[in-house]
C-alpha cells in the first residue's frame, strides 16, 4: 500500500472537493458560452454570421493578414473591409465588419474616443502620427487573439476560486487526524511521523497542482476549441506584456510564464494551509488562517498599491499576495524585475512553511 | 530480558501536576494500571508512547531514553489510545493494511499477519466491511489489532475495555492475556476486575503518584486485616458509608450487608475478611486521601504547635 496514494484518497473522498470543481468547472463553462460564443457575430461579404460560424470566419480572414504589425498593414485592412463601425441604442448593440477590420478601426479611428454616436473617422494629424509611432516603437505579431484578454480574466478568476478550493480541501489534511483522534495511532507508528507528513504533504501538493492544471486545462482546451491556437503566436498580450518588460514575447509564452506562476502560487498556497492544518489542529481555524493570507494577497493587488505609492514598500506587501496566481496582475504594478525577488521569498515561505508541518507534525 | 524504566517521571499541565515522580521498572509481562478518573493514567501512557515529553524524569526502554530513539522505538510500540479514532470510510482490511505499512510491517509478513490479526480479534468475517458499520466492541477489538500489528515489545493499552458490554469486556481480557508473553503490557483501567486476572503486577495511581505495587495476591495481601464484613440497618449503613469506604452492600430482609474498608473494626460484631482486589484497591485510595489529610491537617496548624 502506497501512502502517497492513501492520503490522495483521503483528500479526494471530500465530497467539498467534488461541488468545489463541479461549481467552478460549470460557472466557466457557462460563463464562456453565455459572454462570447453566444455573443460571437461578424460581417463578411455582407452576411453576418454568429457564434462558432462567425469565429470560423473571421480566423479564415485575420489567417491572410498574419505577420509583424505595422500601420501600412492597419490601413491596407481598413481600404479592404472598410471602417468597422456600429449601431447603438444608447448601449452598442451591434458592431460592424469583421474581427480584423474592427482591430484596425480600434486603433486608426477615433472609435475609442468618439463623440457623436453613430460615427467613426479616420485619425488625422498628431494623434495619427502618435498611434504610428507607438505601432512602430512596439512591434508586435498580429493574428487572431480574439477574447484572449476574457481568457485572461476568466482564468484569474478561476484562479482565484480555485485558491480558496485548496484551502477548504487542504484544512483538514493534519487537523482532522487530531479532531478524528487517530493522530496518536499514527503518531506511535514506526513511519507515522516522517513518512506521513510527506506523504500527506505530496498527496496535497499533488491534489493542488492536479486542480490546477485541470481546471486550467480545460479552461484553455475550451478555449482553443473554440478560437483555435493562432492566437498564441501574437506578441505583446491585450498590451500587457509590453507594461511588464515582456513585449517580445508571444502569447504563448506569456501564458507559459502565467501558468508556472500560478503553479507556484498554488505550491505556497498547500504549503501554508497545510502548515496551519499542522500547527493550530483545527480545520475552521486553519482554513480561517489559510484565507487570511489569500484575503491579504488580493488585497496586496488591490488596495496596498493604491494606498503605498512607492515601489518598494509595494514589493513588500507583495508578501501576502504571493498566494495570488498571476505574474501580470502582481507585474503591472512592481515589474517584471520584483519577479525574482518574489519568487525567492515564496521559496523561503515554502520553506518555511515544511519546517512548521515538521514541527508541529510530530510526537512531543 | 525487556525493561522499560521509569525514572522519577513528572509531567506538568500549568500549575496541576498530572504525574509526579513516576518511579517503576516494567519488564515482560502485564500490567494492569489502577486508579480513578484524573488520577494521572493517561497522561503517563502518553509519555510512555512518547506522545508527550516528561516535564522531569526520564523514560528508558533497555537502557536508552525512548525521546532519542524517535523511530526505533516506536517500532516496537504498539498503542491503543483511550479514544480510538479510526477512518469510517476504510474497511477493517484496509485499516490494517494502512497502519501495517506506517508500522513497517514486512510486506510479505502482511497476508500471515493479517490472518493472525483476524483470529485474535474475531473479525474475519467483518473485514470488508467499512467501519462506519463497526460496534463499539469491534471497533476496540480492531484496536488491539493494531496494536499488535507490528509484534510489539512494549503494549500501552489505556482503557481498552471502556464503554464495553460485559461479554465484549471478557473477550477483551482474553485478549489481553494471550498477548502478555514475551512483552511488556500495560493495561490502564478504572475497572479492577479488568486486572484481577490478567495482570502479573499491579500499579496503584492516585493523583499521579504511584501508591502501591505488586501481585494482585501481594496487593491483596496489604490489604489484610482491613476488610470487614457486618449486617446492620439501614440507618446505622448510611453513616458507616459515611465514614468508610464500601465495597460492597446487600439488602438482606430488613437489614443491610456491608463490606467495609477499614483500618479499624468498624462495628463490634464486624467479622473480617479475606480481602478482594476491590477492596485492596479501596484500601490504598482510602491510605492516600488520609494521608493527604493529615498532611493539611499539619500545614494548616498554627506553627508554634508544630512538631
Amino acid at each position: 500500500m502506497n501512502l502517497f496514494i492513501v492520503e490522495l484518497q483521503k483528500i479526494l473522498s471530500r465530497r467539498i472537493v467534488w461541488i468545489g470543481v463541479t461549481v467552478i468547472v460549470s460557472f466557466m463553462a457557462l460563463w464562456m458560452w453565455e459572454s462570447i460564443v453566444a455573443a460571437e457575430d461578424t460581417v463578411v461579404d455582407g452576411v453576418r454570421y454568429r457564434g462558432l460560424e462567425a469565429i470560423r470566419k473571421d480566423r479564415e480572414i485575420a489567417r491572410a493578414w498574419e505577420g509583424p504589425l505595422t500601420a501600412e498593414k492597419l490601413f491596407k485592412i481598413l481600404d479592404t473591409y472598410g471602417i468597422a463601425g456600429y449601431e447603438t441604442d444608447g448601449e452598442l448593440v451591434r458592431r460592424e465588419g469583421n474581427w480584423v477590420s474592427r482591430y484596425a478601426t480600434n486603433l486608426l479611428t477615433d472609435y475609442r474616443n468618439r463623440e457623436a454616436p453613430g460615427t467613426v473617422r479616420m485619425l488625422s494629424g498628431e494623434a495619427l502620427e502618435t498611434e504610428e509611432e507607438r505601432i512602430a516603437r512596439n512591434p508586435s505579431y498580429f493574428c487572431y487573439t480574439q477574447n484572449m484578454d476574457f481568457l485572461y480574466e476568466a482564468a484569474f478568476s478561476m484562479n482565484l476560486l480555485l485558491l480558496v478550493l485548496i484551502a477548504v480541501t487542504l484544512a483538514p489534511v493534519f487537523a482532522q487526524e487530531h479532531q478524528a483522534l487517530t493522530a496518536p495511532v499514527l503518531l506511535t507508528c514506526a513511519k507515522g511521523v516522517r513518512e506521513t507528513a510527506f506523504a500527506k504533504c505530496a498527496a496535497a501538493l499533488a491534489f493542488a497542482e492536479g486542480i490546477y492544471l485541470l481546471a486550467n486545462g480545460t479552461l484553455l482546451g475550451a478555449y482553443f476549441m473554440i478560437y483555435g491556437t493562432d492566437g498564441l503566436r501574437a506578441t505583446n498580450l491585450c498590451g500587457i506584456g509590453a507594461g511588464i518588460g515582456f513585449a517580445s514575447l508571444t502569447n504563448g509564452q506569456l501564458w507559459g510564464i502565467n501558468l508556472a506562476w500560478g503553479a507556484f502560487g498554488m505550491c505556497l498556497m498547500c504549503a501554508l494551509t497545510l502548515f496551519f492544518s499542522a500547527k493550530l489542529r483545527q480545520s475552521f481555524l486553519s482554513l480561517s488562517a489559510a484565507l487570511a493570507c489569500l484575503a491579504g494577497g488580493i488585497a496586496s493587488f488591490y488596495v496596498f498599491p493604491v494606498l503605498f505609492g512607492f515601489a518598494g514598500l509595494r514589493v513588500l506587501f507583495r508578501l501576502a499576495g504571493l498566494c495570488s496566481p498571476f505574474p501580470m496582475m502582481l507585474a503591472a504594478s512592481t515589474g517584471a524585475a520584483a519577479m525574482p525577488v518574489t519568487a525567492g521569498v515564496v521559496l523561503w515561505l515554502l520553506i518555511s512553511c515544511a519546517a512548521g508541518i515538521r514541527r508541529y507534525w510530530r510526537p512531543a | 530480558m525487556l525493561e522499560l524504566k521509569l525514572d522519577r517521571v513528572t509531567k506538568r499541565f500549568g500549575t496541576k501536576i498530572a504525574v509526579d515522580a513516576f518511579d517503576h521498572v516494567l519488564s515482560e509481562g502485564v500490567y494492569g494500571l489502577l486508579g480513578a478518573n484524573g488520577a494521572g493514567k493517561t497522561t503517563l501512557m502518553r509519555m510512555l508512547c512518547s506522545l508527550l515529553s516528561p516535564d522531569g524524569g526520564e523514560i528508558r526502554f533497555q537502557g536508552e531514553r525512548i525521546g532519542e530513539m524517535g523511530a526505533r522505538y516506536r517500532r516496537i510500540l504498539g498503542y491503543l489510545p483511550q479514544e480510538f479514532g479510526f477512518y469510517p470510510e476504510f474497511t477493517a482490511e484496509r485499516y490494517l493494511t494502512y497502519l501495517a505499512r506506517l508500522k513497517a510491517v514486512p510486506p510479505r509478513l502482511l497476508p500471515e499477519k493479517l490472518d493472525e490479526i483476524w483470529e485474535l480479534t474475531g473479525l474475519a468475517d467483518v473485514r470488508k466491511q467499512k467501519l462506519r458499520s463497526f460496534s463499539g466492541g469491534m471497533l476496540r477489538r480492531l484496536g488491539i489489532g493494531q496494536a499488535v500489528l507490528n509484534d510489539p515489545d512494549v503494549l500501552i493499552l489505556d482503557e481498552p475495555t471502556s464503554g464495553l458490554d460485559p461479554k465484549e469486556r471478557i473477550r477483551f481480557r482474553n485478549i489481553i492475556s494471550s498477548l502478555g508473553k514475551d512483552r511488556i503490557v500495560l493495561l490502564s483501567t478504572h475497572i479492577v476486575q479488568d486486572v484481577e486476572f490478567i495482570a502479573d503486577e499491579i500499579l496503584l495511581l492516585k493523583d499521579g503518584r504511584l501508591k502501591a505495587s505488586g501481585t494482585p495476591a501481594e496487593v491483596m495481601q496489604k490489604a489484610r486485616g482491613h476488610v470487614w464484613k457486618c449486617l446492620v440497618d439501614e440507618g446505622w449503613a448510611g453513616r458507616l458509608e459515611e465514614r468508610w469506604p464500601v465495597s460492597n452492600l446487600k439488602t438482606v430482609g430488613d437489614q443491610v450487608c456491608l463490606r467495609i474498608v477499614s483500618a479499624e473494626k468498624p462495628v463490634p460484631d464486624a467479622a473480617a475478611c479475606e480481602p478482594n482486589l476491590e477492596d485492596a484497591y479501596l484500601f490504598f485510595m482510602q491510605e492516600a486521601e488520609n494521608g493527604r489529610e493529615k498532611q493539611g491537617i499539619a500545614q494548616n496548624a498554627p506553627a508554634g504547635r508544630r512538631g
